[in-house]
């Protein structure tokens, strides 16, 4: 045999020699969850999101097994960063996932700049995030969008006036302001604007103060919404409820303020109640995986479907997990979640459906129901937020 | 923007209403602080989580009992006893050791906030009034729960009782001799660890009984104790510290300035409270009425 035949025959044992150690090499995913602090009713149900989606997959994309390395970012911007050094120095994760908070998400994001490591949000941020560099990937889209399309759809439903209330810091004034131009834009008149202060006690003043209007559109930072929402009813005001935000009153707090919250409308990115072939084997398999009876909390789905768009850029690189690659695969994904079709429009803002709720008793049980979607829709909302 | 003021004259009687019922619950929370910390000086952070398991309590045994006078009981009774405990087993081996006990209430915080999320779940629970101070009545023309009126009779009531227990007792003579002197009163035979675990329990009873009182306007949730923490330090620095008078004024002030606040001074509304508290750390330090320096 002559010595390039010789050669050939090295290299391509050598080679068949490193496949399988290759192969061995687990793709890590990073993920900051708020197990503690302010934010903490969102880490359980999301870290059941992750985990759900790894379990669809079998824990394994491309030959490559997947491991989740979740962190608690106590829902503190400090400790988030810190954590996502570890991620990124120590354990060496290739994607990150997370925080909730959406100061932390933007500290997060900043810091993940220097290495390129593809992040993903899971959960609404401000449009500024898309500035802190091309590795960042918003699939649910900006606050303001939510806020917009609950404007859109009141003023569709033919009310003229709206009073609008909010949490006077970043997160608030986006959601409000979102209302406020597609109401306006539709035709409709803010009669009135309040910015309440986090941790406000006492809505008393607020809710007095309100003026007569076809509705109250509402985001207040949790727990705010509960104590808002029952002084509200307690100082007998009618005016219709728009929460633009469905999360700001989730089950267990629709329940605790009763029959009152029926017909609250609000807006979120999924129903659990969609009755779409793909969520009910969705909600089946929770209910086996959660006990019988067990109801996914709206934060299972911020996270369920980043992953599936994780797992899937994995899948589409077959597993090749160098930064460049990611990124380009996670631009051209599109995958089919219980919360409708995701894909990224051309700058890393997800496109989606976006759901309209409304507040509905269900036997003994207040639930939300699907009012209407709107399609696919950017993430990004026409004035450009 | 629509301007506020405009509507704001009307709106003054229902303000001032809202304001006052505020006022109430701050005094409640302040009340026990203020006690402990004239009595002891102890600056016990944990007060917003007795705060926190009041309504915790409360509420648990009101819908398990069916009767909010029981649910009220177990507030005042089961905070006082856990109060008890943190003072005897606990703060009683820091005496004048002001920084661990601000480091051991502080953890004590943390602590308490993370079982109550372990026990309660991370969801905030909001009380019901009973059905006997439900529904409306209205002030100026606009209408106001009938509970938020039955809370300011309330505080005043308390604050009745709470002095004439300071002033026209032998035990409220005794917490203020140990207030101004206490080597004085331990010389006069006083047995002084009994009065502070005495006055430690009373003080934790109230905020107890204020977080159930609060239950149907406030409500409660794991992280709630960081709600109330700022609120009744600022209103005893403001009110002064040691004497029922200076709480109830404190709280008075502080309840007005965060209400007006709210309505009339949106853009200050945040720290309307924090700028009342740095005015008087400057101006006055002991706070309009009080006892120590």
């Amino acid at each position: 045999m002559n010595v390039h035949r010789m050669l050939l025959a090295i290299s391509l044992v050598c080679s068949l020699l490193a496949l399988p150690v290759l192969a061995a090499d687990p793709i890590r995913i990073g993920v900051l969850l708020p197990m503690t602090g302010a934010t903490a009713s969102g880490g359980p149900p999301m870290r059941q999101g992750v985990e759900m989606a790894l379990d669809a997959v079998g824990g394994k994309v491309a030959g490559r097994e997947i491991q989740l390395m979740v962190e608690d970012d106590a829902s503190d911007p400090v400790v988030a960063v810190d954590k996502a050094r570890k991620l990124v120095e120590q354990n060496k994760v290739d994607v990150v996932v997370g925080p909730l908070m959406s100061n932390a998400a933007a500290a997060v994001a900043s810091y993940l700049k220097s290495s390129g490591t593809p992040w993903l949000a899971v959960f609404d941020n401000s449009i500024d995030i898309m500035k802190v560099g091309s590795h960042v990937f918003q699939y649910t889209g900006t606050l303001y969008n939510m806020g917009y399309y609950a404007g859109t759809y009141a003023a569709e439903k033919g009310h003229k006036t709206a009073n609008v209330i909010g949490s006077d810091y970043v997160a608030g004034n986006d959601y409000t302001d979102g209302f406020i131009d597609a109401f306006q834009a539709k035709g409709g008149k803010i009669v009135q604007r309040q910015r309440a202060p986090i941790g406000t006690m006492d809505f008393g003043p607020y809710i007095t103060a309100m003026k007569k209007a076809d509705l109250v559109a509402f985001w207040l930072l949790p727990p705010a919404p509960a104590r808002f929402v029952k002084q509200y009813f307690d100082f007998g005001l009618t005016m219709p409820l728009v929460a633009i935000s469905a999360s700001n009153l989730e089950e267990p707090t629709l329940k605790d303020l009763g029959d009152r919250t029926a017909g609250i409308i609000g807006v979120a990115h999924w129903a659990q109640n969609d009755d779409t072939k793909i969520n009910k084997d969705f909600m089946a398999a929770y209910e086996k995986k959660y006990g019988a009876g067990s109801r996914p909390r709206l934060h299972v789905m911020y996270s369920y479907p980043v992953m599936q768009i994780v797992l899937e850029a994995i899948k589409q690189t077959r597993g090749d997990t160098r930064r460049d690659r990611l990124k380009q695969a996670l631009q051209k994904v599109k995958v089919q979640t219980p919360m409708g079709y995701v894909s990224f429009g051309s700058e890393r803002i997800g496109i989606t459906d976006m759901y309209l709720l409304n507040v509905v008793k269900k036997g003994d049980f207040l639930t939300w129901d699907v009012a209407r979607k709107y399609p696919q829709v950017s993430g990004k909302a026409p004035t450009g937020r | 923007m629509p301007d506020a003021k405009a509507a704001s004259m009307e709106l003054l009687p229902i303000q001032l209403a809202n304001g006052i019922a505020y006022a109430m619950i701050l005094f409640l929370i302040a009340s026990g602080f203020s006690l402990i910390f004239g009595t002891m000086g102890i600056l016990n952070l944990a007060h917003g989580s007795f705060y926190m398991f009041g309504v915790y309590f409360g509420l648990s045994m009101a819908s398990w009992s069916g009767s909010w006078v029981l649910g009220l009981l177990t507030a005042g009774i089961g905070v006082a006893v856990v109060g008890l405990a943190l003072e005897r087993l606990l703060l009683r081996r820091l005496y004048r050791q002001e920084n661990e006990q601000v480091l051991l209430t502080l953890g004590i915080v943390y602590i308490c906030a993370n079982l109550a999320l372990w026990i309660w779940g991370p969801d905030p629970f909001m009380g019901e009034a009973p059905a006997v101070l439900s529904g409306l009545t209205s002030i100026g023309g606009v209408r106001i729960p009938v509970y938020r009126l039955f809370i300011i009779v309330l505080g005043i009531g308390v604050f009745a009782g709470l002095w004439w227990l300071q002033d026209k007792t032998r035990a409220g003579a005794i917490i203020r001799a140990g207030m101004d002197d206490k080597q004085m009163t331990l010389a006069l035979g006083v047995n002084y660890g009994r009065v502070c675990s005495a006055v430690f329990t009373l003080g934790a009873a109230l905020v107890g009984l204020a977080g159930f009182l609060a239950g149907p306007i406030s409500g409660t949730h794991p992280e709630m104790a960081w709600d109330i923490l700022p609120l009744a330090l600022i209103v005893v620095v403001v009110g002064g510290v040691g004497s029922v008078q200076g709480a109830f004024l404190g709280a008075i002030v502080i309840g007005l300035i965060e209400t007006f606040g709210k309505i009339y001074f949106p853009a200050l509304a945040q720290y309307a409270i924090y700028i009342a508290l740095v005015v008087m750390l400057i101006v006055k330090p002991s706070g309009f009425l009080g006892r120590r320096a």
